[in-house]
């Protein structure tokens, strides 16, 4: 295997496909190379974790997926959409249609309640307004919320409001959620929760997960995990853990 | 030391343009305050200087025509410094297509005579004796009449035609202003032409030099009161005595005086409202700034500098623009002093003041500026050097702020779309900005309001004071004729009634003062004026003694309503039962019975004038009339109103130069207090946009922000306004006549929709930062909420 490119299920019609992603950075007159030749295939329905240390490209590497970032050179194709040279606009509408977000300090606005934080994914994907909060309502009892629909933030523990976050994200029922270190900010039993939750939505809704991530745990929740070392993605072996 | 000023001044250079918006409104702030100010004291120092150098008469005596040679030398008195005769001759100038000006000859022997009231040549060359068809006109005349040096002019003096030459144009300091319509008190430019010549032009008609005004100069620190008295006791018996004038009660000094007094009133709520929008928008914008260097100030403590001298250090480019903005302070005064000061001249037809700033006043605008920037550093610096330097490096300031407070369960049923939601419950999050913001723009806004509604009660109330009565035109005869001749007038097409009436200046003796009151004989029962009573009644049928006064002059004599008092007009005393006091643009105002006007002038039957009533098309009516030989002047009803809405058109371009100003820097308030609280926001904008949010619903939420808190500044606004004008009316109406509060439609839309569609422009920066963002760095940065 190369250790440049991932081993992965080949698909006819993979939801994700990196090819050749490279991704430098300027800083002053150095340019940092964070990603180098970065090849990943995901399938619909599969879920994967990307491991790797601090300032390594983990985050970058998402976010290019999830049409935040752009590559410097590569290929990237997601959900049926070429990400290389769209425009802000053409970014925004595949942001809001294609993929759900889930952070590590979850992100909620403090103005909203929790039911409006939810409402805040449908109703920008274009959902009427009876219809964005019928949605919001149904993810926020999936997420055992329901009770708590308008509470603001601020009046929820971390672990409600990390829950809040990820209804947000499956609200508008996106074919891809992208996680950046979706338990960082909890403690372990909190943690353990949220992923109990994550592994029974992915079943129940089929979703595409990718997360990035520190927490071993969390790979024993993904079907495949990957590593990103100096800007480079490889396939997370047994040896490789132990090594 | 060094290395820490030169890390404050280098931070301070990157947000330059920040602190460069300090300057510009600290230096706007101090501009307006000194460069109005000044423009005040130098429209007064202006007549003061004219005053001076035209050797202005203290006193002025009129009488009937009498020969030069009879007038009685007042040497001898020990207070006068000196006197000179001269002849005032009313007359007509024929003007092509248009009724005859009124225009008043005033005769000066350029050898003997002129030093007191001295004309300065402005334009050509001044009279001479061996030039007698010679004439020096008038500046306003000149203005308004399109006259200049070489020009012919035609004049009518009692019968007499005279044809005459322009050779020069004057400015006398007898009238600094556009020369006086009376009737209504306002200068009307163009209304009456004045014109020296040599009095033997007049002399070579009537066979003998004829003077009737005596112009006399006291010594100095010489009482003019105690003097007027001593003078017309010589002069009573010798001269037939019409009117006394003091310098103080000449109509230019009077008008200036009044006029510029309300200005002094109006304008420190204006200066006071812009100063404070200019502390709060530098406040706004050193705050962010030193919120901005809080790790920095904690690095810098932790590194063990004295908190002391980090205050200091921060200090040094605040005095940096303390200096800058004082400059270009200066440069604002002088614009703000020139536009108003040249702007007031010229809608009352006053020459221009010097350009120029009074020195008190940049020295308490310097002190202002240094007050502001000071208090507004320090509060943030004390803030943040009483922390610890851990606090100072991981505490966010105002973190606990940031909270929904009591408004949120209301907030939380707000019904419509996510993103008017978000943006209306922004403006509960920072409570104390956004009601800083809101009050600072209705007062803004509602100041800017105020004036208009002023000025528009001003106008309004003094084209009332005629607007009531049933009147068409006025009537004034050069020589009175019998009040029979009332059915003449009638006779002419157009005219429906002539109402006589008889004018006379006389003295009143109140237990406070002795005072000039310009009295008007009108009939009683026939209803043709009806003045504003403030106190008692105006004049009714039956009336035989009764005495109406204009309110500040019964104040200033100290006489109450129902009080007996003599009038003394000229050696000739009668006494008057005050019955009521009105509301007068012009002191000393007063209505008394036809009858006993005469009785007091002993005219028999005469009358000066008519008050006409038209059924007729008044111009033609007018030319109708015209015919008539003896007729001074007929001025309309509808041409004095339309001279005071001109005179009102005309300062409204100084009450636009303070609403420009005003909603300048309300936006300017606009955009410091938005850009701080949406740029505080800005992890939150970025998180929407990260979701999918549109840009258009981005910029829909912050300008629906911006336009719910103008709104609601914008309905504050008007009852601010409302109350300002009413209290402006109020100090308008004690320095002079009684202002009623008119208020139209427009005075609130001419501020308000201006302020309330360029609102959205003020957070266009804002915008523009949040939608250029770069997303993925933002998400590195920081959590939002």
């Amino acid at each position: 295997m190369n250790h440049n490119s991932a081993s992965i299920d080949t698909e006819q019609n993979p939801l994700v496909r990196l090819t050749h992603v490279r991704r430098t950075y300027t800083a002053g007159e150095m340019d940092i190379e964070v990603l180098r030749d970065v090849n990943l295939t995901v399938a619909q329905g599969e879920s994967i974790a990307i491991r790797g240390v601090s300032g390594s490209g983990k985050s970058t590497l998402l976010n290019i997926m999830g049409g935040i970032d752009c590559a410097t050179s590569g290929q990237v194709e997601v959900c049926g959409w070429t990400l290389n040279g769209l425009s802000s606009k053409e970014f925004t509408r595949f942001r809001r249609e294609k993929v759900g977000f889930i952070f590590q300090f979850y992100n909620l606005l403090p103005t909203l309640s929790a039911l409006e934080n939810v409402m805040v994914g449908p109703e920008s994907a274009g959902f009427p307004q009876s219809k964005a909060r019928a949605r919001a309502e149904e993810y926020l009892e999936a997420v055992g919320l329901a009770d708590k629909a308008w509470k603001f933030p601020e009046q929820l523990s971390g672990g409600e409001q990390q829950r809040i976050a990820i209804a947000r994200a499956l609200a508008k029922e996106p074919p891809l959620i992208l996680a950046d270190e979706p338990t960082g900010s909890l403690d372990e039993d909190t943690a353990a929760m949220v992923l109990q939750l994550l592994d029974r939505l992915k079943l129940e809704h089929r979703l595409t997960f990718i997360v990035v991530t520190h927490n071993p745990a969390l790979s024993d929740h993904t079907d495949r995990s990957l590593f990103l070392h100096n800007g480079s993605l490889s396939e997370l072996t047994p040896n490789r853990i132990a090594h | 030391m060094k290395l820490l000023v030169t890390h404050v001044v280098r931070a301070g250079w990157r947000i330059r343009y920040r602190l460069a918006a300090v300057a510009l409104v600290v230096a706007a702030g101090f501009g307006i305050y000194a460069g109005v100010y000044s423009a005040i004291d130098l429209l007064f120092d202006r007549r003061n200087q004219e005053f001076e150098e035209g050797h202005v008469a203290d006193l002025e005596v009129r009488f009937a025509p009498e020969d030069s040679q009879r007038i009685p030398d007042l040497g001898s008195l020990p207070g006068i410094a000196e006197s000179e005769s001269r002849l005032v001759f009313p007359g007509q100038m024929m003007l092509a297509d248009q009724p005859p000006l009124l225009t008043l000859m005033v005769t000066i022997d350029p050898v003997n005579g002129g030093h007191i009231n001295r004309l300065k040549i402005l334009e050509g060359e001044g009279i001479s004796r061996d030039k007698p068809d010679h004439v020096v006109i008038d500046r306003n005349m000149a203005a308004f009449h399109h006259l200049k040096p070489g020009d012919s002019i035609e004049l009518v003096m009692a019968d007499e035609s005279y044809h005459l030459k322009v050779c020069g144009i004057g400015l006398s300091p007898e009238f600094l202003l556009a020369p006086a319509n009376p009737r209504v008190f306002i200068p009307s430019k163009g209304s009456l032409g004045v014109v020296y010549g040599l009095p033997q032009l007049i002399q070579e008609r009537v066979g003998l030099p004829m003077v009737n005004s005596l112009l006399i100069r006291l010594k100095p620190g010489e009482s003019v009161e105690k003097w007027t008295d001593e003078i017309l006791s010589k002069l009573e018996g010798q001269l037939l005595l019409d009117q006394v004038i003091p310098s103080t009660e000449q109509f230019g000094s009077r008008f200036l005086e009044l006029s510029l007094n309300a200005f002094r009133v109006c304008l420190p709520a204006l200066v006071i409202v812009f100063d404070l929008t200019a502390f709060l928008v530098t406040f706004f914008l050193l705050f962010q700034w030193i919120v901005q260097e809080r790790r920095e100030i904690g690095n810098l403590m932790a590194f063990g500098y004295d908190r002391g001298v980090i205050g200091l250090a921060y200090l040094i480019p605040v005095a940096i623009l303390g200096i800058i903005g004082s400059v270009v302070g200066l440069a604002v005064a002088l614009a703000a002093s020139c536009l108003f000061s040249t702007n007031y001249a010229d809608s009352i037809g006053f020459p221009h003041p010097e350009l120029a700033l009074i020195p008190h006043h940049i020295l308490v605008g310097v002190g202002g500026v240094g007050v502001i920037l000071l208090a507004a550093v320090s509060w943030p610096l004390i803030w943040l050097l009483r922390l610890t330097p851990l606090e100072a490096v991981r505490e966010s300031m105002g973190q606990g702020t940031d909270r929904l407070g009591i408004l949120k369960q209301i907030l939380a049923w707000l019904p419509g779309r996510i993103w008017l939601r978000y943006a209306m419950r922004n403006l509960a999050r920072r409570k104390s900005i956004s009601a800083m913001t809101i009050l600072s723009v209705a007062a803004g806004l509602g100041v800017t309001i105020s004036f208009f509604i002023n000025l528009t009660s001003n106008a309004g109330t003094a084209v009332n004071m005629i607007r009531n009565d049933p009147w068409s035109a006025i009537l004034e005869l050069f020589a009175p004729v019998p009040i029979e001749d009332a059915r003449e007038f009638e006779a002419v097409d157009g005219v429906e009634k002539a109402v006589p009436f008889t004018k006379l200046s006389a003295r009143l003796a109140g237990p406070l003062s002795k005072e000039n009151i310009a009295i008007g004989g009108i009939p009683p029962e026939s209803g043709i004026r009806q003045p504003e009573i403030l106190a008692g009644r105006g004049l009714q049928a039956g009336d035989q003694e009764a005495l109406v006064l204009e309110r500040n002059l019964a104040e200033k004599c100290g006489v109450q309503i129902g009080q007996k008092v003599t009038i003394d007009s000229f050696g000739k005393k009668k006494e008057a039962t005050v019955v009521g006091f009105l509301s007068g643009a012009l002191p000393g105002e007063a209505y008394v019975p036809l009858s006993w006007a005469q009785d007091i002038q002993e005219s028999g039957d005469l009358c000066s004038g008519f008050f006409l009533i038209f059924k007729g098309d008044p111009e033609q009516t007018r030319k109708s009339l015209f015919e008539k030989g003896n007729i001074a002047q007929i001025t309309l009803k509808t041409e004095i109103v339309a001279k005071i809405l001109e005179t009102t058109g005309e300062k409204v371009g100084i009450i636009r130069l303070g609403a420009i100003f005003s909603v300048v820097i309300t936006l300017l308030f606009i955009f410091c207090s938005v850009s701080f609280t949406i740029l505080q926001r800005k992890q939150e904008y970025v998180m929407l946009r990260v979701l999918g949010m549109s840009d258009g619903s981005i910029v829909s939420t912050i300008i629906a922000e911006v336009l719910f808190l103008g709104l609601i500044a914008v309905l504050l606004a008007i009852p601010v306004g409302y109350q300002t004008a009413h209290f402006l009316n109020s100090r308008v109406s004690e320095a002079w006549f009684n202002v009623t509060l008119v208020a139209e439609i427009g005075d609130f839309l001419k501020t308000l929709i201006p302020g309330l569609l360029l609102m959205p422009i003020a957070a266009l920066g804002a915008i523009r930062q949040i939608l250029r963002e770069p997303l993925d760095r933002s998400l590195r940065e920081r959590q939002c909420g």
